[in-house]
């Protein structure tokens, strides 16, 4: 799952971002309104965590032109402006949810993963297929009950995978969303981490979980 | 030395306070009134109808028994006089009464108004300061008043809605902080493999957040203060006060790669004041040229006499201040850029303090940008007299 951070408090972005990442998401960090809105244009993000006071332009104008362009990404506001009508201006400018500083880091990675499960085909909070059933919110992964060790990586794909498991997802589809804009990837490296999930899986019993469509990606059976 | 008022004693008759009431008083005065005008119309009517009647002893009576005839007719007169006294001393009794309970009544309606005002009035508190009486009609005392009430509640839900904005932007100033402080704290527990370095710089980055608190807090108590100056206002030079802020800020102005203009005068600048403050006031002035300015710029500090004044000037080549946001800069938090780009640090409340330390001294500070090229600061403080 790929994540915007947008803050200008240049010390939060990087906390965020770092921490975020720990927990298997792709951050992207901007400090100002107008680059994040270009970011979030070009790049296919599941969540923006917007800030309210940015230079440029403020977040509540960012989040109207992104739902005036017919984004449907998910925005979870961070700002220290807790009062009724801020909170109401934000949700009613197209916002998700609104999270007010100073917060809990674990408060914030469960409203991410909130808004996230919003869009995704379940609403539960594990993710299953079968026999194999992943956790974001302890970053694990089990067949039955055996733990599977997955690099950050192999966690982002296999989420991902799963949280669109109805459908075949492209190269191009994975490399947006599981890698940020630092990343420098080629479609080979998808195949090696897919490789590498499946072996693992394997190693578990579960060897035939991802399928791959020729010519068109792969889908969680 | 006074004489002390003997007690009053208890048993002295007291009117009830009802009497006091408006209510009363308009009714009294109402039925006074009318019983007054109606005993003078009485008064005049009998007087004017016993002067018409003419001596019995001069009717002539043509025939008969004229004793009898003058007797007949004077007890006739003596009894329609009788009717006419006992009929106005009821007729008189009658209106005082309906006067009283009619005066009751109109002096109900008529203070029905005060009533509405009174109830609206009561009705609006300090969670619902919107409401407005907003009488229409006449303008009359009781419109006059509730216009008055009008005025006055616009003035208190202004003051609580800067008093509440105020507190809005003061928390917002120290959460931002606490935020930075609290998700590095987080997010540096969740790393197994921390290193000493990781450390250091959470270290680091709490200091920078904590002395972001400790700005804001210092700031807010010194603006809250209401007794604005300590008791000691001593005399001070705002050549020697300048000078050592050359001193003290020469580095800073220095490594921004600025210019640091100011020209020792001979003559001293002597103002009533508390030293210190009107050094942060100067140390602001020039912390903000220096913030706002870029390498291979120059501030400029300047003092001089003009009449009874000193006026201190302080320039610089900066960005300037746009023309809009003249009149805000002093207010508390305003900032042009609203963002608070961090790079440039402040918490918004460095002009707010400037204004007040020197109001608090009985002068004047202005700012002008002309064509949006760099800015100049100018202080105006009374010389002291000796």
């Amino acid at each position: 799952m790929r994540i915007l951070v947008v803050e200008d408090e240049q010390a939060l972005a990087q906390a965020l971002a770092h921490g975020l990442s720990r927990y298997g998401y792709s951050v992207d960090t901007t400090y100002d309104g107008e680059t994040a809105l270009v970011m979030a244009e070009v790049n296919a993000y599941d969540l923006v965590l917007l800030d309210l006071n940015l230079p440029k332009m403020d977040g509540l104008e960012v989040c109207r032109r992104l739902r005036a362009a017919g984004s449907r990404v998910g925005i979870l506001m961070l700002t220290a402006r807790s009062g009724l009508e801020e909170r109401i201006t934000g949700l009613d400018s197209g916002a998700d949810d609104y999270l007010v500083k100073p917060f809990q880091f674990a408060e914030l990675l469960a409203r991410v993963r909130a808004v996230l499960r919003r869009d995704g085909e379940t609403r539960s909070a594990v993710l299953q297929s079968g026999s194999l059933m992943l956790d974001p919110n302890t970053i694990k992964v089990f067949v039955d009950s055996t733990e599977i060790p997955l690099t950050a990586k192999e966690f982002g794909i296999l989420e991902y995978l799963l949280r669109n498991a109805s459908r075949v997802v492209s190269h191009e589809e994975l490399l947006e969303h599981v890698w940020n804009e630092d990343a420098n990837m080629f479609t080979q490296t998808i195949k090696v981490h897919i490789n590498n999930i499946r072996k693992k899986l394997a190693a578990a019993g579960d060897a035939e979980r991802i399928a791959t469509v020729k010519g068109r990606g792969y889908i969680v059976s | 030395m006074e004489q002390t008022a003997p007690p009053k004693t208890e048993s002295s008759f007291r009117l009830p306070i009802f009497v006091k009431s408006i209510r009363f008083q308009l009714t009294m005065v109402y039925s006074v009134f009318l019983v007054w005008i109606l005993i003078v119309m009485n008064i005049g009517i009998y007087s004017v109808y016993t002067r018409s009647l003419s001596d019995v002893s001069e009717i002539r009576v043509p025939f008969g028994d004229m004793v009898a005839w003058q007797n007949a007719i004077q007890a006739e007169r003596e009894e329609s006089l009788k009717k006419l006294r006992d009929y106005s001393v009821l007729g008189t009794c009658l209106v005082l009464v309906v006067g009283a309970i009619g005066g009751y009544f109109i002096a109900t309606r008529m203070l029905r108004p005060v009533d509405e005002v009174s109830s609206l009035a009561s009705r609006i508190s300090d969670t619902n300061l919107k409401e407005r009486i907003k009488r229409s009609g006449p303008d009359d005392e009781i419109k006059r008043l509730a216009d008055t009430f009008d005025g006055m509640l616009e003035r208190l839900e202004n003051s609580f809605e800067l008093q509440k904005q105020f507190i809005q932007d003061a928390s917002h100033e120290l959460r931002t902080p606490l935020a930075i402080a609290q998700t590095n704290i987080e997010v540096l527990e969740m790393e197994e493999a921390a290193t000493k370095e990781d450390y250091q710089q959470l270290v680091d980055l709490l200091k920078m957040s904590l002395e972001r608190i400790k700005d804001v807090s210092n700031s807010l108590l010194l603006l809250s203060d209401g007794t604005a100056l300590p008791s000691q206002m001593t005399p001070v030079d705002i050549q020697k006060l300048i000078s050592e802020v050359y001193d003290e800020m020469g580095l800073k102005v220095r490594a921004a790669g600025l210019r640091f203009d100011w020209q020792p005068h001979g003559a001293t600048l002597p103002v009533r004041g508390d030293a210190l403050r009107l050094k942060q006031v100067v140390i602001n002035l020039v912390d903000n040229a220096v913030k706002y300015n870029s390498t291979g710029g120059m501030v400029k500090i300047e003092a001089l006499r003009k009449g009874n004044s000193a006026i201190i000037a302080i320039s610089d080549s900066g960005i300037g201040i746009p023309a809009a946001d003249l009149p805000h800069i002093f207010d508390r938090f305003f900032r042009v850029d609203k963002s608070r780009s961090r790079e440039r640090g402040g918490s918004g409340l460095g002009l707010a303090i400037v204004k007040k330390i020197v109001e608090d001294h009985g002068g004047t500070v202005t700012a002008q940008s002309p064509g949006g090229q760099g800015s100049v600061f100018r202080i105006k403080l009374p010389l002291w007299q000796h």
